[in-house]
């Protein structure tokens, strides 16, 4: 059938070219602006427990959903002092001025708001707007407060995550700045040509292209996060660089063999395009596994990039092969290098001693990754904070002040909201809200318990009772704050602080431990703050994790049953692809989390490693070693179809694909490698845990691995029960 | 192949039911156990004097001054002056306001000087100081020197007013309860007095300098404990009798506004220092006028009869000047107005003035109510 549609694409080939640059014109204004249409944030759910506290404190008590923080410095007066304070109330004045900010508090108002030292001091401004929209008034903010002598160095959420977008923005613009004449290079060292070089790149380029044009168009039915964007365009053009590099390099072969462009079209249609679209399946599979943990962040990354890739699978399908029918034997001109030649009897030689010693290869190889594995039993999965940031950025060093100047440590700290019926200060409401406020100081990680009734250990029941006869009455500031602040009819907030990072399982424990207060249906007890963020976040993500794997595996393992018609092939290439996956993620856990090689990779160890990035680097890098696998294995059943041998067919599928799959892996790793330079570890961390799954997987997996345990498995490698046989549906790869 | 299309939806779907179960969220349920009874008070320790006068750490704590000073041209004044510190029990952490207020009684002028926000010390780094105790908020400063003596200042350049005294070291203290330490409402605090302090200094008052002499009283209080306004309050007192005696009474009232302890203490030149019991002693402290605030609506207390029948005190009292309200600070709770000011001492027989006091009236202005009390969700 494919063979079919290669004639017919052959036959109206200037339409399909036609039809693509079409697409093209309608698609290019509106990928140049995808960025617009992208939300910042999506590392939140509202099936959360800490969403949903968070959405009852900020209604309930009315605050601003976020809020910017101005560090103010004077050059030589202190806080209090007259030209201080008259700078600071300029500027407040200035802030208030802006429609946007709701609510102005400051060290005028608020006692504490100074540094350790005493020399600077705190405003903060509340915005009516939701962090998706706030970014956008933060110049005109910023440009209110110039006019000031003072130094003011502006964070909060707002500013952090602009920067970390503008930072992550950066980093993937100077490495594509790099990868792509080095990507370039490695297509000529596999093609040997500049037309079959230039001709992947033209056409996966075009695929993204139009992929991320329709990515514009999604945004407007549902939320994509703009985190997601420079994975979506890493992706498409890798993928659409690998569909072309197969459909290219089979269609060389094919002119060599003799044929004619048409037929040559109509063959490499036929073989290259069905394991083309098996890839783009376990791609799309592994991707489409992103879809099954309810955030917004990673549903972005799935939803675009199966998008990108559905476009490149289809650009592969009909833009290369109408291309290569134009292009036809033009398709060798402009010769560079005659590195196929060499390349083809290193293939040869490598897999002859692989076939004469295949334990001398598979021991050393299975126990490296095993060993490179290890590290990954002590991952601790967190959520980052502002210190993925470089310290230039404003962002940054204003939260660096704020823990090491004004000891304003957040993510240590949990709001925790009590909730019942009536007047907080009835007999029968503080009684419980007491024993609550008591039953959390009791447990050993926490540090201080901040409430109406966590106010001194010599008062009991009684003396709150008539404390709060009249509440209103009370004159010490920071109490009468907590009455104003912390309880409204129905509600009452603890401020608890602990000791322990919100990414330990100790913070983990105390979230469950306060949580489990709660009255069974849990409804009264309710905790935002960082811990409790990562803590739902981790326990959602990681909850459904091995799940999702197992699907994931178990499809994969299906759709290359049916493809190869054996059992042994798709469990050795699904148990492979976990090895190598575990592998790189074992060395991230060594390298970003303990912060080994941290002074040669140049970043500051984050303690954990993101809770979203090992999920996504398995949905990328299973669909991406199986297209490794695919185009290896097609090669070598192929071959063992010609010739009834195991030992000469992995040696004949391992010297015709050696090259093109090390071709396409040795463009992701540059591509990967070169995000090694980001300034943002999060970015850094993604592209060098992309370029060793890939080397990992190109190198010591699909050249030692996979043909040591072909040869020790023999004929057992292509068998299949026959009842089983009979049902599989019959298609034909390569 | 078509049962193989058939079973793999079964499979796909048991697969999503089973992770869709496995991001339930599980949380056990456990009770919140019945709290152990409170912490006791603390016991009271014997206070060491002067070392005492520097800063504890403890939730709340105040440095207060008040006086009657006459300069060389006779002209009368008094003055009070005071820093009040607070701070969390478990944090070094300090914050400081100040206020202070000066009768000019010849032109009968009432100027009041608060500091500008909350200052933020580290009480410890005054504690290394050679002095007992430095602190200085900007526009208020406090130095009580290891000798005894103490400097106190504060100012307002922009009205023109301010104070700046230094007095010598006390002559004679008053441990309030016998041993400087008493129950308040919601704890417990440390009170002691140096009755007369004598002290020269400067007053500014509309930009003129004035110098000046007279007597000060000092207080020094600290502990654990919370002040409520209206209803609940005191009335306090501190008399310079003309016979050299010196006198504390103070009423306070607990949360319902019923007065809840009565106290007072007396030394007289040469004699060790008497403590009242209401009963026990005949004392008693009857309002006998009141005047209302235009600043606050506050109804104060303005004229009053003190009796302590066991030493034959039979006194009236009457301010000098009915406003010398003191507003809340900035941003404070605006309930925390008070009237501190100078009071005449008159003999209830004769009617001779016999002396001059300083009063403190708190509690008697209505607090802002809170607006989300009857906010119903």
């Amino acid at each position: 059938m494919l063979a079919k549609s290669g004639r017919w694409i052959f036959r109206y080939r200037y339409l399909v070219v036609a039809t693509w640059v079409l697409c093209l014109l309608a698609m290019l204004p509106v990928a140049t602006r995808v960025q617009d249409k992208l939300l910042p944030g999506g590392f939140s759910s509202e099936e959360y427990l800490s969403y949903k506290a968070q959405k009852l404190i900020t209604e309930r008590f009315d605050l601003s959903p976020i809020s910017l923080l101005f560090i103010i410095h004077h050059q030589s007066a202190a806080p209090y002092s007259p030209e201080f304070d008259h700078q600071a109330r300029r500027l407040i004045g200035q802030i208030e001025s802006h429609p946007n900010v709701a609510s102005v508090r400051s060290y005028l108002t608020e006692p504490g708001w100074l540094s350790e030292d005493g020399d600077m001091a705190l405003i903060e401004a509340g915005l009516d707007l939701e962090i998706e929209d706030s970014l956008v008034v933060l110049d005109d903010i910023s440009g209110r407060i110039d006019q000031v002598d003072l130094n003011v160095v502006m964070t909060g959420a707002p500013p952090l995550y602009r920067d970390i977008i503008f930072a992550s923005g950066e980093d993937f613009r100077r490495g594509e700045l790099v990868a792509f004449p080095l990507a370039v290079i490695a297509l000529l060292l596999v093609f040997g040509t500049v037309a079959a070089a230039v001709m992947p790149a033209a056409v996966g380029g075009v695929a993204v292209a139009v992929g991320l044009g329709i990515v514009y168009y999604v945004a407007d039915f549902r939320d994509m996060s703009v985190l997601s964007f420079n994975i979506i365009t890493l992706l498409g053009i890798g993928m659409g660089i690998d569909y072309s590099l197969f459909y290219v390099n089979r269609f060389k072969e094919e002119l060599a063999n003799g044929l004619s462009v048409a037929d040559a079209i109509a063959k490499t249609h036929e073989r290259a395009g069905t394991a083309i679209l098996f890839s783009g399946v376990t791609s799309v599979i592994g991707l489409a596994s992103l879809l099954l943990f309810d955030l917004t962040v990673l549903d972005s990354i799935g939803i675009g990039a199966i998008i990108v890739i559905a476009i490149a699978l289809l650009s592969a399908q009909t833009l290369m092969p109408a291309v290569l029918s134009i292009v036809g034997h033009r398709i060798n001109w402009f010769p560079v290098l005659g590195s196929r030649r060499w390349s083809d009897g290193m293939w040869l030689r490598m897999a002859d001693g692989v076939m004469r010693h295949p334990l001398l290869f598979l021991i050393p190889t299975v126990v490296l990754l095993v060993a490179l594995a290890v590290p990954f039993k002590d991952i601790r999965p967190g959520t980052v904070d502002a210190t993925i940031l470089p310290k230039r950025y404003e962002s940054r060093q204003g939260y660096d002040l704020l823990l090491e100047q004004f000891g304003w440590d957040i993510s240590t700290e949990l709001t925790v909201a009590y909730t019942f019926e009536g007047d907080p200060f009835s007999e029968d409401n503080l009684t419980a809200l007491y024993a609550f406020g008591q039953a959390l100081e009791n447990i050993p990680t926490v540090e201080r318990v901040s409430s109406i009734v966590n106010l001194r250990p010599t008062l009991g029941v009684s003396e709150y009772r008539e404390l709060y006869t009249h509440p209103e009455a009370i004159y010490d500031a920071a109490t009468l704050r907590l009455v104003n602040d912390s309880v409204r009819q129905g509600v009452a907030l603890f401020y608890v602080s602990s000791d322990v990072h919100p990414f330990t399982a100790e913070a983990q424990a105390l979230v469950g431990e306060i949580r489990a207060f709660g009255s069974l249906d849990h409804s009264n007890v309710h905790i935002d703050g960082g811990a409790a963020h990562a803590n739902d976040l981790i326990k959602s993500l990681y909850g459904r994790f091995p799940i999702v794997a197992a699907l994931v595996i178990m499809l994969t393992f299906v759709s290359l049953m049916i493809l190869f018609r054996s059992i042994v092939i798709p469990l050795k290439a699904v148990a492979l692809n976990v090895l190598s996956i575990l592998a790189s993620f074992g060395a991230l856990v060594w390298i970003f989390q303990q912060g080994n090689l941290s002074g040669v990779l140049n970043f500051e160890p984050l303690g954990v490693i993101d809770a979203t990035t090992p999920i996504v680097l398995f949905a990328i890098l299973f669909g991406l070693s199986m297209d490794y696998e695919i185009f290896l294995l097609s090669r070598i059943r192929e071959a063992y179809n010609d010739t009834g041998s195991n030992r000469d067919s992995v040696k004949l599928g391992l010297q015709r694909s050696g090259t093109i799959i090390t071709g396409a892996g040795l463009i992701l790793i540059v591509v990967g490698a070169s995000f090694v330079l980001a300034e943002v570890v999060s970015v850094k961390m993604v592209g060098f845990g992309l370029a060793l799954a890939v080397f990992i997987d190109v190198t010591i997996v699909r050249i030692l691995i996979a043909p040591a345990l072909m040869r020790l498995f023999g004929r057992w490698n292509w068998w299949l029960p026959h009842w089983i046989d009979r049902r599989l549906p019959r298609l034909t790869a390569e | 192949m078509k049962s193989m299309v058939r079973k793999t939806p079964v499979i796909l779907i048991t697969l999503l039911v089973l992770a869709v179960t496995a991001c339930a969220v599980q949380i056990e349920s456990k009770a919140i156990p019945t709290p152990n009874p409170p912490e006791p008070t603390p016991s009271p320790r014997m206070l060491v004097l002067p070392d005492d006068d520097a800063s504890h750490q403890s939730p709340i704590e105040w440095w207060y001054y008040n006086g009657h000073l006459q300069s060389d041209d006779g002209d009368q004044y008094s003055f009070h002056f005071v820093i009040f510190q607070t701070q969390r029990a478990d944090e070094y952490e300090t914050f400081e306001f100040g206020q202070a207020g000066i009768t000019d009684v010849t032109s009968a002028n009432h100027h009041v000087i608060s500091s500008q926000g909350f200052a933020a010390l580290d009480s410890m780094e005054n504690a290394k100081t050679e002095n007992l105790l430095r602190l200085n908020l900007g526009n208020f400063a406090l130095d009580i020197e290891s000798d005894g003596s103490h400097v106190f200042d504060a100012r307002d350049l922009q009205s023109g007013t301010g104070i700046k005294l230094q007095t010598l070291a006390p002559t004679s203290t008053m441990l309030h309860e016998g041993v400087g330490w008493m129950d308040w409402p919601f704890g417990w605090t440390y009170y002691y007095t140096y009755p007369r302090m004598t002290a020269e200094g400067t007053l500014t008052i509309e930009n003129r300098e004035i110098e000046v002499s007279g007597e000060v009283w000092f207080d020094h209080q600290w502990g654990d404990f919370f002040v409520v306004g209206k209803p609940a309050g005191w009335q306090w007192f501190a008399l310079h009798l003309d016979d050299g005696r010196s006198l504390m009474i103070a009423e306070v009232r607990g949360a319902d506004g019923e007065v809840v302890s009565t106290d007072g203490t007396l030394i007289e030149p040469g004699s060790p220092q008497k403590v009242f019991d209401a009963a026990r002693d005949g004392l008693q402290l009857d309002v006998l006028e009141h005047w209302t605030s235009p600043h606050t609506d506050g109804e104060y207390p303005s004229s009053w009869r003190l009796r302590v029948e066991s030493v034959g005190i039979d006194v009236q009292l009457a301010p000098t000047i009915a406003d010398q309200e003191i507003p809340s600070m900035p941003y404070g709770n605006q309930a925390a107005a008070y009237w501190e000011g100078r009071v005449d001492v008159f003999d209830t027989a004769t009617g001779r003035n016999i002396g001059t006091a300083f009063a403190e009236l708190s509690g008697y202005v209505d607090p802002d109510p809170l607006t989300w009390r009857n906010v119903t969700p």
